[in-house]
């Protein structure tokens, strides 16, 4: 089991819609981040790009996978309305 | 005088000229001439998560990282040399508080001026898109006399002792009929007062005791809750917070440390957290601290010795390792002479010598 540098939910991520990635502050100064794909697979964990902390991403998979349900089928409602 | 620099440099916020992962030596900067004519032992250095900001006579200068205008230059234009911010050039500036991506700029007439992200309110201002430098004013229009900055909340003290805070932080409320504030310092999730009664006074997030509370009963403290101090060590005559740690300093030039441990922050032989302030026995004729943004600590003694402890993976400690340091190492060694001033950011490092 990998030592946690922190525990963050992830409502205090935040979230870049074009690459699908969720970021959070690493002491570093880079980013703690995890693909929306990697939380659908039910990962946990949170890496930073430039140093060896780790971050567990609070979330529950059901409640995530709803809401990405939800804003997807808005967004086609959308697209069927722009139709 | 030469100002130093080393630590993590991925956006050139060491003001050496070039990017880099880290410098785990202090390094000499080559700084602009008008700041090396004022540069002393009063200038306040200091960084955010990628940035760097130098106050000399009323002026301001800053390197690294300028994504959100944290460095408020005009074209958002990251700078691995150290070059003036000309928009406060008139604002006569005597303090700055850097948080991660923001920058806050007290004045001498009170007021404060900030730049860079306002995305969690830091700013304290209603627009998300900040453009330039913005004003912030007291509500009541007191003059403020002190500032800090934390991960994404902010906050400042009058000069009747009022506390004022902004900023989005869910564990980190603004309390009401709180007064008495000398000092404010915030942490990540958390804040630290310090008040007239020489009391420290915090709430926040305790995952780690950072509030001074035993963290096996509560994770999260809700209201301004008092720090046990022993009145028999001396007066509190400074303190400062990192992420998750803090430090404080007495009258006695002695120098006490409570919060998370897990990489050496506290300085001192248990390597579990603590929540109550305790020695760091290594440590005497202390007469300044600086805990990193971070996860790092510096201390500096009479004789302009610099010791340094806790995370080191991207050499913030300035003992040219990356290994992390459960016990102040000094690290005087690698300056020309004795050092005046020091100053941190979140991964890096600084010393006026």
């Amino acid at each position: 089991m990998s030592v946690y540098h922190d525990e963050v939910e992830i409502e205090d991520f935040e979230y870049d819609s074009d690459s699908e990635i969720y970021f959070y502050p690493c002491p570093c100064g880079d980013r703690f981040e995890i693909t929306k794909e990697q939380l659908e697979n039910g990962e946990e964990e949170a890496t930073c790009p430039s140093c060896s902390l780790i971050v567990k991403v609070i979330y529950n998979k059901e409640e995530f996978m709803e809401s990405e349900e939800i804003t997807h089928s808005s967004s086609n409602k959308k697209e069927s309305l722009t139709t | 005088m030469q100002l130093f620099t080393w630590g993590t440099n991925s956006h050139g916020q060491l003001g050496q000229g070039f990017e880099s992962e880290l410098v785990s030596v202090p390094t000499a900067t080559l700084i602009p001439k008008e700041l090396e004519q004022t540069i002393s032992k009063n200038c306040q250095i200091t960084g955010g998560g990628n940035h760097s900001i130098v106050i000399s006579n009323g002026r301001v200068w800053g390197a690294g990282l300028d994504n959100t205008g944290q460095l408020c230059s005009s074209e958002k234009k990251s700078s691995s040399l150290f070059s003036e911010i000309h928009a406060l050039a008139a604002c006569n500036v005597i303090a700055v508080a850097c948080g991660w991506d923001f920058s806050l700029f007290l004045s001498s007439n009170g007021t404060l001026h900030g730049c860079g992200s306002n995305t969690f309110n830091q700013l304290g201002i209603s627009s998300k898109i900040a453009t330039g430098l913005t004003d912030l004013q007291h509500t009541d229009n007191e003059p403020f006399v002190q500032v800090s900055a934390g991960l994404r909340h902010a906050a400042a003290v009058t000069n009747t002792g009022c506390l004022q805070m902004w900023g989005v932080e869910k564990y980190v409320n603004q309390p009401t009929g709180f007064s008495g504030t000398v000092k404010v310092s915030c942490g990540q999730r958390h804040i630290v007062t310090l008040n007239t009664q020489n009391k420290l006074v915090a709430w926040g997030a305790n995952n780690h005791g950072q509030c001074g509370q035993d963290s096996t009963n509560t994770k999260h403290i809700k209201d301004p809750s008092y720090i046990e101090w022993d009145e028999s060590n001396g007066i509190i005559v400074d303190f400062c917070s990192g992420w998750t740690h803090s430090l404080l300093l007495t009258d006695r030039q002695q120098v006490y440390s409570w919060g998370r441990n897990t990489y050496g922050q506290l300085g001192r032989e248990s390597y579990g957290n603590s929540f109550l302030p305790m020695r760091i026995p290594e440590l005497e004729g202390i007469t300044s601290i600086a805990a990193g943004s971070s996860e790092h600590s510096m201390a500096l003694d009479k004789l302009g010795q610099l010791w340094t402890w806790g995370w080191n993976e991207h050499g913030s400690l300035g003992n040219g390792n990356t290994e992390n340091e459960f016990r102040p190492v000094n690290i005087s060694h690698f300056f020309p002479g004795s050092i005046q001033s020091v100053g941190s950011g979140a991964g890096h490092s600084f010393a006026i010598v």
